[in-house]
C-alpha cells in the first residue's frame, strides 16, 4: 500500500521535474560540446616558458583569473577548468532539486492534497528525494556521456594520448564522480535550508547563497592555498574539498571527503526531522 | 507613482543585501588583494626580462598589467556575476510579485492601464540598478584614491577605470530585462533566488567559452563579454557592435515583456 503511494509520488515528481531537467541537460551538453571539442593542446609558445611565467605570478592573481595550479596545455588541466564551471552549475541545480522536493507543495499551496495520502511524511520526503536523486544522476550521466563523446572526437590532437599525464578518459570519469559528490552535498544543504526555514523563499535564498559563498571561498582558498590559515576557506567551500589537482591525480583527501559525507548525512537528517515536524502554515 | 514607490520599498531589503555584498567583494578584491598582487611586480618583471618581448605580449603582460585598472580587469567578472544575479532577481521579483502572491486581480483593478503599471515597475527596477551602479562606482573611485600616489597603480587613469566599471550598468539592465521577461512568461515562479542564480551562473559560465577556446564567435551567446572591459581600459571605449547587440537584446526583452504583460490573462486562484 505504502509502496504504491510512494511510487506514485516519485512518478509525479519526475514528471514535474522533467521540463527543468531538459533545460539543464541541454545546457550542460552544449557547454561540453562547445568546450571540450575546442581543446587544441599546446596552442602556442613553449609550455616550459608558460609554466615559468605562471609560477612568477602571485597566486592571488592566478586565482582571480581562475587558473591556479592548473596546466592548461594538458587535457586534464583544461577539463578541470571547464568542470569547475559545470560544478557551479551542478550546485545551483542541486539546490533547486532539493528545494522542489522539500517545498514544492508549500509554494503551490497544495500540501493538503499530498498529506492526505495514507503514508508518513518521512516516506513522502523519501519518495521526493529519490526522484530528485534520479534527476541528479541523470544530469551527471549527461555530462559524462557528452564529455566522453567529445573526447572521442579529439583523437588527432597532439599530446592528448600518450605522454606522462593520466589517461584523459579516466580524468573525465573522476571529475564526474566529483560532480556527483557536489550534487549530494549541495542537495543536502538545500534540503536542510528549505525544510528548516518556515518561509520557502528564505530557505531557497539561503540554499542559493550557500553556492555563491562556497564559490567565493573557493577563490579565496586558491589565492592563499600556500598559507596554513587557508584551510578555513577550504572548509567553507565544498568546491575545494577535493582540489582539481586531487581529482586529476585520483587521490582522495580523506578528512575532506569525510567532511563532505558528514555534511550530506547531517543535512538530509536535519531535513527529515524538520520536514516531519513542519507546520503547514497557509501563506 | 504608487506602484513605483511600493516596489522600491518592497525591494529595499534585497537591494541592501545585494549592494552590501557587491561593495564587500569590491573592497576585498581591490583593496585587500590588489596590493599583494602589485608587490609581486619585481619578480614577474625579472622573469619577463628573460623572454622575447612578443612572448610577454602574448600573455597580455604590458606596462599596465600591475596597475589598479589591470587588476580590475581580472576581477570584473566577479562583480558582473553579483550584479547579474541581483538584477535578474529584481526583475523576477518586481514583475512576478502579484503572480507569486496570487493577487494579480488586485493590481489590475487599479485605475491605470497595464502599460502604465508595467512602466512604473520597470522604472523601479531601473532605479535600483542605477543606484547600485552609482554606489559601486563611488566605491571603486574611493579605493583608487587610496593608491593615488603610486605611479604603478595609476598607469590607467581613473576615467577609463570608471568607464570599465560602467559595464555593470549594462549587465544590470540586461539581466533585469531577462528577469522581467522570465517573470511575465512563467506561469508560476517558485523561487526568485533560484532562477536568478541560474541566470547569473549561466552568464558567468558562458564567459569561459570564448575565453578558453579563443573562438570569437562564441561571444555572441555570452552576455558578459558584450561589455568588453579590456577595450574600455585600453582604448577608453566599448565595441559598438557588441554594445548595440546588448542594447537590442535588452530592448527586445523589455518590449516583449510589456506586450505579454499588457495582454496576458489574469489567472484566478
Amino acid at each position: 500500500m505504502g509502496t504504491r503511494v510512494m511510487l506514485a509520488v516519485v512518478a509525479r515528481e519526475l514528471k514535474a521535474n522533467a521540463k527543468a531537467f531538459l533545460v539543464w541537460a541541454v545546457a550542460i551538453a552544449l557547454f561540453n560540446v562547445a568546450g571540450v571539442m575546442k581543446f587544441e593542446g599546446i596552442a602556442s609558445g613553449d609550455p616550459e616558458a608558460v609554466r615559468k611565467l605562471t609560477d612568477a605570478f602571485p597566486k592571488v592573481a592566478l586565482a582571480v583569473m581562475g587558473i591556479s595550479d592548473l596546466d592548461m596545455s594538458t587535457f586534464a588541466g583544461y577539463y578541470a577548468v571547464l568542470e569547475f564551471y559545470a560544478g557551479i552549475m551542478a550546485a545551483v541545480y542541486a539546490v533547486a532539486l532539493a528545494r522542489n522536493a522539500v517545498s514544492r507543495e508549500m509554494v503551490d499551496g497544495t500540501y493538503e492534497f499530498l498529506f492526505v495520502r495514507p503514508v508518513t511524511r518521512t516516506r513522502i520526503l523519501t519518495a521526493k528525494l529519490v526522484a530528485a536523486l534520479v534527476c541528479a544522476v541523470a544530469f551527471v550521466a549527461v555530462n559524462l556521456v557528452s564529455s566522453l563523446l567529445c573526447l572521442g572526437l579529439l583523437w588527432d590532437v597532439p599530446g592528448l594520448s600518450g605522454g606522462s599525464g593520466p589517461n584523459p578518459a579516466a580524468v573525465v570519469w573522476r571529475f564526474n564522480v566529483w560532480l556527483m559528490a557536489l550534487l549530494l552535498v549541495f542537495g543536502a544543504i538545500g534540503a536542510c535550508a528549505s525544510a528548516v526555514c518556515p518561509s520557502p523563499d528564505r530557505g531557497a535564498a539561503i540554499g542559493n547563497a550557500s553556492v555563491v559563498v562556497a564559490y567565493g571561498m573557493g577563490v579565496v582558498y586558491d589565492m592563499f592555498s600556500d598559507h596554513e590559515a587557508a584551510v578555513a576557506a577550504r572548509v567553507l567551500s565544498p568546491f575545494r574539498y577535493a582540489t582539481p589537482a586531487d581529482v586529476i591525480a585520483g587521490s582522495v583527501p580523506v578528512p575532506f571527503v569525510a567532511l563532505a559525507a558528514g555534511l550530506a548525512v547531517a543535512g538530509f537528517a536535519v531535513a527529515y526531522v524538520a520536514f516531519d515536524r513542519r507546520d503547514l502554515v497557509p501563506r | 507613482m504608487n506602484v513605483y514607490l511600493f516596489e522600491l520599498k518592497a525591494q529595499l531589503r534585497g537591494f541592501l543585501a545585494g549592494v552590501i555584498t557587491l561593495i564587500g567583494v569590491a573592497v576585498v578584491f581591490l583593496y585587500g588583494a590588489y596590493p599583494i598582487y602589485r608587490d609581486s611586480k619585481a619578480d614577474v618583471q625579472h622573469m619577463i626580462d628573460g623572454f622575447p618581448p612578443q612572448f610577454a605580449a602574448l600573455f597580455g603582460v604590458n606596462k599596465d598589467v600591475f596597475s589598479f585598472g589591470g587588476f580590475y580587469r581580472f576581477s570584473s567578472l566577479y562583480f558582473m556575476l553579483i550584479v547579474a544575479i541581483m538584477a535578474c532577481g529584481w526583475g523576477l521579483s518586481i514583475f512576478g510579485r502579484e503572480k507569486r502572491s496570487k493577487a494579480v486581480d488586485f493590481l489590475f483593478v487599479m485605475p491605470a492601464s497595464r502599460i502604465r503599471l508595467y512602466a512604473a515597475k520597470l522604472a523601479a527596477g531601473l532605479t535600483l540598478t542605477i543606484a547600485a551602479g552609482v554606489l559601486f562606482l563611488g566605491t571603486v573611485a574611493l579605493i583608487y584614491a587610496q593608491f593615488g600616489d603610486d605611479p604603478t597603480a595609476t598607469s590607467i587613469p581613473l576615467s577609463r577605470l570608471l568607464l570599465a566599471a560602467c559595464s555593470l550598468f549594462g549587465i544590470g539592465v540586461l539581466f533585469l530585462s531577462f528577469g522581467a521577461l522570465t517573470a511575465v512568461l512563467l506561469r508560476r515562479i517558485r523561487s526568485v533566488s533560484g532562477i536568478a542564480t541560474a541566470f547569473g551562473v549561466l552568464g558567468f559560465m558562458l564567459v569561459s567559452l570564448p575565453e578558453m577556446t579563443g573562438e570569437e564567435k562564441y561571444r555572441v551567446i555570452s552576455p558578459f563579454t558584450w561589455f568588453n572591459v579590456s577595450e574600455a581600459l585600453d582604448h577608453g571605449s566599448y565595441e559598438a557592435g557588441y554594445a548595440g547587440l546588448a542594447a537590442a537584446v535588452a530592448v527586445l526583452c523589455l518590449t516583449g515583456a510589456a506586450a505579454v504583460y499588457a495582454r496576458a490573462d489574469a489567472r484566478g486562484l
